[in-house]
């Protein structure tokens, strides 16, 4: 049943990966860029405990694949959202952090937001205190955002594996700096609402 | 004022709704039937098949042996109730306090109503020919009491209008059966002989309320009106809906929210009270210059929330354009269903699908209920078919989602071509997107046939996991019929 007081489904006031020291603050809009950028996006979103939303074009979301989320969270807990323009997208992004009904946002776009696009979705996270990060195809441009990573996919020795280079390229409040990491699904019998796995360290480096 | 209420019969409604549905089988032999003690027996017939034998009560199998040309249709209980309930809102016509009577009868309280026709028989006889119109064949009877009244219709001969304070003397002659007792009652009353009403006279109440029961002597009490028997009339159907005439027009954004905030403070607090929720809303704005708009809103499950409802009409209203403002707003309840208050669950898995049903209205009301989706699993092998993306508003929920045989893509292209640089089973180089790989480590090859029973028929496919020394991890795919082997990038991994 709806409820005229939105719901928060994240009481902490940050997103913390153990071990790693890399902290997201709720309430805030993140950005990630990179080749991987939608693969930190859904390790961040495992994370996170409550709904889903993922924006982005029509075509750019229909490439999503529910079979290999499960690696990371219930796709049941994941609505989509197919847009036709970056207009469009932006409203959604801004309609969906504000609503106070998801967890997370994860919006897809080409050129990243400007300054008074990312002010805008800004405010609309601290309102509905959710999480929103934009996936960025294209070019960051300067922006309100709280934190910019930069996301590449790092070759491994097996083909099993995943693990990614994070570079946190700003941060508006704390150090920036570069994480190797990699995930580990757990196995099962893990609770079921439950994060299905961890991030772990591969190997640390200064920024 | 002395009461007075017709009774209406309609002996025949089963088989009238099928007249008036032009159903050529009622002109022959025909009979409506219904289960009754395990067996299929006749209820209504037709005048053909009265002519031909056939009784009420009957069973089929009987009235088969009897009349072979017999068709026969079961009752539709529903239907009839319904064309029952509109023939009580044509009885509004007559008075507005009527009542469904039974499953083939009305009970009217026509107490000071009879004047506008010109008096009780005209305003029968008024009613009759109206019924006639219709093609519905009915018996009316007007009394003091609902009983009487009731009593006359199915079982009077030829004054069907019992003068007020005639009652006792109308029914005197009526068969017992007339006083709506149950059968075993009827047929213990007339093996002492009681076979007419007007033989329980001579009985004393105490009597009969001690061989036949209390209900019985009342019954007969009520008949006669020495206690009272109102007509309790049906509640109207509810209509959610409010609306608001202003004496001069409006056009401020905060007077238009005002006027929304107490329209639906109306149409909420009412479903509230019904235990029922909306899917959609619609807010009707007459602009004074251009006329009547129409907004809606939808939900992605029956909704009552006020506020959620406000806010899901500030989009719409403010691309309203109202030069000159409106004066006439009506908001009604759209698609109205029942919404009882359930018990939460405790591992707050409700919480998740609340969020879920708030982002899809919210989301869904501007880019439309089609482009907002969510997954569910497919039984098929074929990856690109292990999943289909369904509307959101109408998703069922999955109980799980079965575990993933094999790891597979993150993002699933419609496989692009790539450029081969330097041959190799997968290619040892390439170019996809312009940007060039080099495979590092291959995993390799996931043989995939194809659907066999889907009409189109496709190739076999060969999927390769591909690690590339430039680190995007992508599945590669080949088709081993072809030769050259052409190469295509289906996904890639997180």
């Amino acid at each position: 049943m709806q409820q005229g007081k939105a719901k928060y489904y994240r009481r902490q006031a940050s997103l913390s990966l153990s071990h790693t020291g890399i902290v997201l603050q709720n309430g805030r809009v993140h950005e990630a860029c990179g080749t991987a950028a939608d693969a930190f996006a859904v390790v961040m979103a495992a994370k996170l405990s409550g709904p889903l939303v993922w924006i982005g074009r029509g075509a750019q979301v229909r490439t999503l694949a529910p079979t290999a989320l499960q690696a990371f969270f219930d796709p049941r807990r994941l609505v989509t959202a197919g847009c036709e323009n970056r207009k469009e997208i932006l409203w959604a992004a801004e309609q969906a952090l504000r609503c106070g009904g998801v967890a997370g946002v994860i919006a897809e776009m080409g050129m990243g937001p400007d300054l008074k696009e990312s002010r805008r979705l800004q405010l609309a996270a601290e309102a509905g205190r959710s999480l929103g990060l934009i996936v960025i195809g294209r070019a960051a441009q300067s922006s309100a955002a709280q934190t910019r990573w930069q996301c590449e996919a790092l070759p491994r020795t097996d083909t099993c594996g995943q693990s990614w280079r994070w570079s946190l390229q700003k941060n508006k409040s704390g150090r920036t700096g570069t994480w190797h990491v990699g995930w580990r699904a757990h196995r099962k019998g893990k609770a079921e609402d439950g994060p299905s796995g961890d991030v772990h360290m591969v190997a640390a480096s200064a920024a | 004022m002395a009461r007075r209420v017709m009774s209406i019969w309609l002996p025949r409604l089963p088989l009238d709704r099928r007249v008036r549905r032009q159903d050529p089988r009622v002109d022959g032999v025909f009979a409506i039937t219904r289960e009754i003690k395990n067996a299929k027996r006749l209820t209504h017939i037709s005048d053909a098949g009265i002519k031909a034998g056939l009784v009420a009560g009957m069973s089929a199998a009987d009235a088969r042996a009897l009349c072979p040309e017999l068709l026969t249709e079961p009752a539709d209980p529903v239907r009839e109730e319904a064309l029952l309930r509109a023939l009580r809102r044509w009885a509004d016509r007559l008075s507005p306090w009527g009542a469904l009577d039974g499953l083939d009868g009305l009970a009217i309280d026509i107490s000071g109503c009879a004047h506008l026709y010109g008096g009780e028989k005209a305003m029968r006889t008024e009613a009759m020919g109206q019924l006639a119109d219709m093609q519905i064949r009915s018996q009316m009877a007007i009394a003091d009491t609902q009983g009487a009244a009731w009593a006359l219709a199915r079982y009077g001969h030829d004054d069907m209008i019992a003068g007020a304070g005639q009652t006792a003397k109308s029914v005197h002659s009526l068969p017992v059966e007339a006083l709506r007792i149950e059968p075993a009652i009827a047929i213990s009353l007339r093996r002492v002989g009681l076979d007419h009403i007007g033989s329980l006279s001579r009985m004393k109440s105490a009597d009969l309320a001690k061989r036949y029961g209390l209900a019985f002597s009342q019954r007969l009490a009520k008949v006669l009106g020495h206690i009272p028997d109102p007509v309790a009339p049906m509640a109207a159907d509810p209509v959610f809906a409010a609306r608001m005439n202003l004496p001069d027009p409006i056009g401020l954004q905060g007077d238009v929210q005002a006027v929304l905030d107490r329209l639906s403070t109306s149409v909420c607090t009412r479903l509230e009270k019904a235990c029922m929720g909306a899917r959609g809303y619609a807010l009707t704005v007459r602009c004074v210059d251009t006329g009547d708009h129409v907004l809606r809103v939808g939900f992605a499950r029956p909704t009552r929330d006020q506020i959620v409802l406000i806010r899901q009409f500030e989009k719409p209203l403010s691309d309203l354009r109202m030069k000159f403002g409106a004066d006439w707003f009506r908001l009604i309840a759209e698609s109205v269903e029942p919404l009882v208050p359930v018990q939460r669950h405790i591992s707050g898995k409700d919480d998740v699908e609340d969020g879920l049903d708030i982002v899809i209205s919210a989301l869904g009301n501007r880019l439309g209920f089609d482009r907002v989706r969510r997954f569910v699993p497919r039984d098929s092998h074929i990856p690109e078919r292990e999943f289909a993306d369904v509307d959101a508003v109408s998703a069922p929920m999955v109980e799980a989602w079965p575990k993933p045989e094999r790891p597979r893509p993150l993002r699933l292209f419609r496989p692009e071509r790539l450029r081969t640089l330097e041959a190799g089973r997968p290619p040892k180089k390439f170019a996809w997107r312009g940007a060039n790989y080099e495979t590092r480590m291959s995993d390799g090859p996931e043989r995939l046939s194809p659907e066999w029973w889907q009409p189109r028929a496709e190739p076999v496919r060969d999927y390769w996991r591909v690690q590339t020394g430039e680190g995007p991890r992508l599945w590669l795919m080949s088709h081993p019929a072809s030769t050259p082997p052409e190469w295509f990038v289906a996904g890639r991994f997180p």
